[in-house]
């Protein structure tokens, strides 16, 4: 009797354990395509761009000086980016973040510039579209 | 001998709440550790190439002084257009250039607010 006893308590210790343990406690975060059209999840960051200036060098534009105003009330620095075409050419090298580079930690308020070198300098003459993201990081 | 195996059996009994507990205890919370991401495009139509928007630090935006590597024509107007992450214009103006310069300043028709500033995405700079 007392076999059966400590035989069906053991049986159902284990099951229990078992679908506890066995219970899929994970779960995946799914990220949306950032910049399409389902991108609903993905929040602005509290920065305004207040100023872009792209510098010519004998004829082709080499870099761009773009200045981030924070409006959050906490410290943020962010990365910069920035794409400039110029007819099919595109300043940037595809698939890189070679064009991006980082603010200094900027307080509220406060306004820091970056200056980004293109990894592609484009005649000055066709230059006719710019695209720019903050990606708040820290 | 029945004592033993009720003590027995509650010992179990405490083991398999534990057991479970510790399981169920476990937080299910993840974090996506995304960050925000805004973008701005700049369009220039006007084929003198536009090296410079400047749309100033305050939070509203009245005015927004634009260069250019090559002069804008004497006589020409010089127009621009701003609008949020939907396309909805939030900000437009135009400004006649005369003589021909390489900059100029467009008072907007109406001042963006500090929310529309938020949501802006997109400047269109062209010239007719």
């Amino acid at each position: 009797m007392s076999l059966k006893i400590f035989f069906f308590i053991g049986i159902l210790v284990f099951v229990l354990s078992t679908v506890g343990y066995a219970s899929n406690l994970g779960t995946s975060p799914t990220l949306h395509s950032i910049g399409s059209d389902d991108n609903n999840s993905v929040s602005a960051p509290t920065a305004y761009i207040t100023n872009v200036l792209l510098t010519e060098s004998s004829n082709d534009i080499v870099s761009s000086t773009i200045s981030i105003k924070n409006t959050d009330s906490d410290s943020h620095s962010y990365t910069v980016c920035i794409i400039t075409k110029a007819g099919v050419l595109i300043s940037d090298t595809p698939g890189s973040s070679s064009d991006c580079s980082n603010t200094s930690t900027i307080s509220s308020g406060s306004t820091d510039s970056v200056t980004i070198n293109f990894s592609n300098p484009l005649s000055s003459s066709s230059v006719d579209y710019s695209n720019i993201s903050i990606q708040e990081i820290t | 001998m029945k004592s033993m195996i009720l003590g027995v059996f509650f010992t179990l009994l405490l083991g398999m709440i534990m057991v479970s507990t510790q399981s169920f205890g476990n937080s299910l919370s993840t974090t996506s550790q995304i960050n925000k991401i805004g973008t701005l495009d700049i369009s220039d139509s006007t084929s003198r190439t536009l090296s410079g928007v400047n749309l100033g630090v305050s939070d509203e935006i009245s005015s927004v002084t634009l260069s250019f590597i090559d002069q804008i024509p004497d006589s020409t107007n010089l127009n621009i257009s701003l609008r949020n992450s939907v396309g909805t214009e939030i900000g437009v103006g135009s400004v006649l250039v005369s003589p021909a310069s390489s900059s100029a300043t467009i008072n907007l028709s109406d001042t963006v607010t500090a929310v529309e500033r938020e949501s802006l995405e997109s400047i269109i700079v062209s010239i007719s």
